[in-house]
């Protein structure tokens, strides 16, 4: 049995201009110790759907409306308030993308590490220090004593999403959330960054979900991947499948749009045409055919669903026989 | 293999930097420093920031000249300094034999309708109050290139249509507009004066993949329609190959390595270069799995107080003795290709 498992899950905000489906109908699993991710451009769902995971979703506006998400075999959406603060931070770690907001800037970075283990584990506060001080030396900082009774001002970004890392491990976690982990980082920090959470996810088998936009971070890290689009998963499968066999018309535009640092430019770039689609105003067809280029009169009567076209490969398209030509070219 | 390739190739043979021989902009050992001061009655300078330390490039007439480097290298502040909207504290910067630095008011003046900017964020950059149209107008105004007002209204028509943008978006506010449709708007601006060069800092960096390859593709096709000239400041190394002619790599407000794009990228000679393009996974998770992931230890130092010798050396993986005293020169090894380090 998978470790986490997201079934049909719809998270809606309900807003003035109407209601933003900004997860609608998002199913994915995640087995122990593997690491998934979930690309997709901005707005794309990716980031509420890990919000929608820890039930960190702010009513009003937003609501889960509909959907299971099984993790350790219990529905994580029918657990209530004091059972789903058990779950958060201790049995799913969450990393954010802003270190610097993240973190509480008037507590010291020991405080906000041992929170957690105080709270979760029931420990004295002079253990959850001890702790607290390994923790750091395992996620690379210097000096991790003196470090403790810092404030995040005194440490530079590489630094803050460390701390954040330890936190993340801080109660043994069997799945840590990371949304857009290095995206605030300079590349060479990023490069320590996610070697730092591969080798610790690795040593100790927790499993992760990188939820990020960057494509290469991916390819580098990512056991399986899922492609969001407009609240909905298009595509889902091995690295491998995704990016050289992609066989959802946004996927490849997504891999056309990106330049290659490991070649000669050989032609321009060739990315679609316009822009996502504002989520209040989806109908039943599939939303990226605006700008799609296979786009058929089927396409605008329903939405395709997340069909098999290969082995632990999904693709929600229903013209795929189209994509095949143009795929053997793209993959250079 | 066609006409424009094989010329190329005779370009790069030639080693004359990718076949550009008019020089645009000269820099000359360019320093911008700033102060930090203590005390609000009387500030005492108590340390200076050296954001850029000495710097010598030169930008050829119609080339694209990257600029790439983690946060804090001075890659913008370099940038800044080539606008004057920062005044250098010691150099030169040549323009067309001009020395920026130098200028008057008056001259000044001249001198920012050949040089225009696009900037990073197209939230920030944008005046939320003004109308798109005005704000493309507002240069033309300013410099009083275009008096007309109905001529003025055609020619901002005109420049939304080159950026790809409808001409009814002159009458919307920015606020109306998605990100990448705002960051055309500012290239429309730049356009306004018609420029020859334009300093793109960061000028795709906040966009989607989708949206940062339709920006890209405008930038290149304007590039080509009006002969412009870039300084293309980014930290994205993959734009900048795909973009760039000649790429610079900057370290704590020192330049490391200059060279042609292929060149640089297939052939890096300085330790941080190498390390750079290490760093930055490739969208193939084949090449991934086979890739050599030398992961570069510890951050970069404050330019408040800069390491001796060469600025690199506490990160280097080369580093010698000699390093830790003797700053390198920045020095032609091959034609064209230049690297400011001793154990090369």
């Amino acid at each position: 049995m998978a470790l986490l498992e997201l079934d049909n899950v719809k998270t809606h905000f309900f807003t003035t201009a109407g209601v933003v489906k900004a997860v609608d109908g998002v199913s994915y699993s995640v087995e122990e110790g593997e690491t998934v991710a979930v690309v997709g451009e901005s707005g794309s769902g990716k980031s509420v759907t890990a919000m929608t995971i820890l039930r960190l979703i702010p009513w009003p506006p937003g609501k889960i409306v509909d959907g299971k998400i099984m993790f350790n075999g219990q529905n994580l959406l029918d657990l209530s308030e004091d059972e789903i603060r058990d779950v958060r931070g201790r049995d799913i770690g969450m990393i954010f993308q802003e270190p610097m907001t993240s973190l509480n800037p008037v507590l010291t970075v020991g405080l906000q590490l041992t929170e957690s283990m105080t709270a979760h584990l029931g420990i004295s506060e002079d253990e959850a220090m001890a702790r607290a001080e390994i923790l750091l030396d395992k996620v690379g900082i210097a000096e991790p004593k003196r470090r403790l009774s810092q404030y995040p001002h005194n440490l530079s970004g590489g630094m803050r999403q460390r701390v954040m890392i330890a936190m993340a491990l801080a109660c043994d976690p069997k799945l840590i959330i990371a949304d857009e982990p290095t995206t605030a980082l300079d590349v060479t920090i990023q490069a320590q960054i996610m070697e730092l959470m591969k080798n610790l996810t690795r040593e100790l088998g927790v499993a992760m979900i990188i939820i990020t936009h960057n494509l290469g971070v991916v390819a580098r890290y990512a056991d399986r991947v899922n492609v969001m689009y407009a609240g909905k998963i298009i595509e889902s499968g091995t690295a491998k499948n995704i990016y050289h066999n992609p066989k959802h018309p946004y996927t490849l535009a997504l891999l056309k749009s990106v330049p290659r640092m490991d070649k000669t430019r050989a032609e321009k770039l060739d990315p679609v045409d316009g822009q996502p689609p504002d989520l209040t105003e989806l109908d039943a067809g599939c939303s990226f055919r605006p700008r799609c280029r296979y786009v058929t009169e089927q396409c605008a009567n329903s939405f395709p669903d997340l069909k098999q076209v290969g082995g632990e490969h999904f693709s929600a398209c229903f013209n795929i026989d189209k994509l095949k030509k143009e795929v053997a070219e793209a993959v250079r | 293999m066609n006409e424009v390739q094989a010329a190329e190739g005779q370009v790069r043979a030639s080693g004359s930097s990718a076949g550009f021989s008019d020089v645009l902009v000269d820099v000359r050992g360019l320093k911008m420093y700033f102060p930090i001061t203590e005390g609000i009655m009387i500030p005492k300078v108590v340390a200076q920031v050296k954001a850029v330390d000495g710097l010598d490039f030169k930008i050829f007439k119609g080339e694209t000249l990257g600029l790439v480097g983690e946060s804090g290298c001075g890659k913008t502040t370099t940038g800044r300094c080539i606008l004057r909207l920062e005044k250098a504290t010691a150099g030169e910067i040549l323009y067309g034999g001009t020395d920026i630095i130098k200028c008057d008011r008056e001259q000044m003046v001249e001198m920012r309708q050949r040089i225009q900017v696009i900037f990073q964020d197209p939230y920030s950059s944008l005046n939320p109050r003004m109308k798109v149209g005005d704000i493309i107008a507002e240069p033309m105004y300013v410099h009083k290139i275009i008096t007309g007002e109905a001529e003025r209204q055609t020619r901002v028509r005109h420049l939304l249509n080159v950026c790809g943008l409808a001409s009814a978006f002159a009458d919307r506010y920015p606020h109306e507009m998605s990100g990448g449709q705002r960051q055309r708007v500012g290239i429309a601006r730049a356009l306004a004066m018609n420029p020859e060069f334009i300093i793109c800092d960061e000028a795709v960096s906040a966009l989607d993949v989708s949206i940062q390859a339709q920006v890209i593709n405008l930038l290149e096709d304007l590039r080509d329609e009006f002969n412009l000239t870039y300084l293309f400041i980014s930290h994205d190394l993959s734009v900048v190959r795909h973009l760039c002619h000649r790429v610079a790599v900057m370290y704590l407000g020192h330049m490391v390595e200059l060279a042609d794009c292929d060149e640089l990228f297939d052939n890096p000679l300085h330790p941080y270069t190498k390390a750079l393009l290490n760093s930055v996974p490739i969208p193939d998770p084949e090449i991934e799995k086979t890739r050599e992931h030398q992961i570069i230890k510890g951050e970069i130092p404050s330019p408040i107080n800069p390491p001796p010798g060469c600025v690199f050396h506490p990160r280097c993986p080369i580093m010698v003795d000699g390093c830790m005293s003797k700053a390198p020169v920045f020095r032609e090894v091959t034609p064209g290709h230049f690297v400011a380090c001793s154990e090369v």
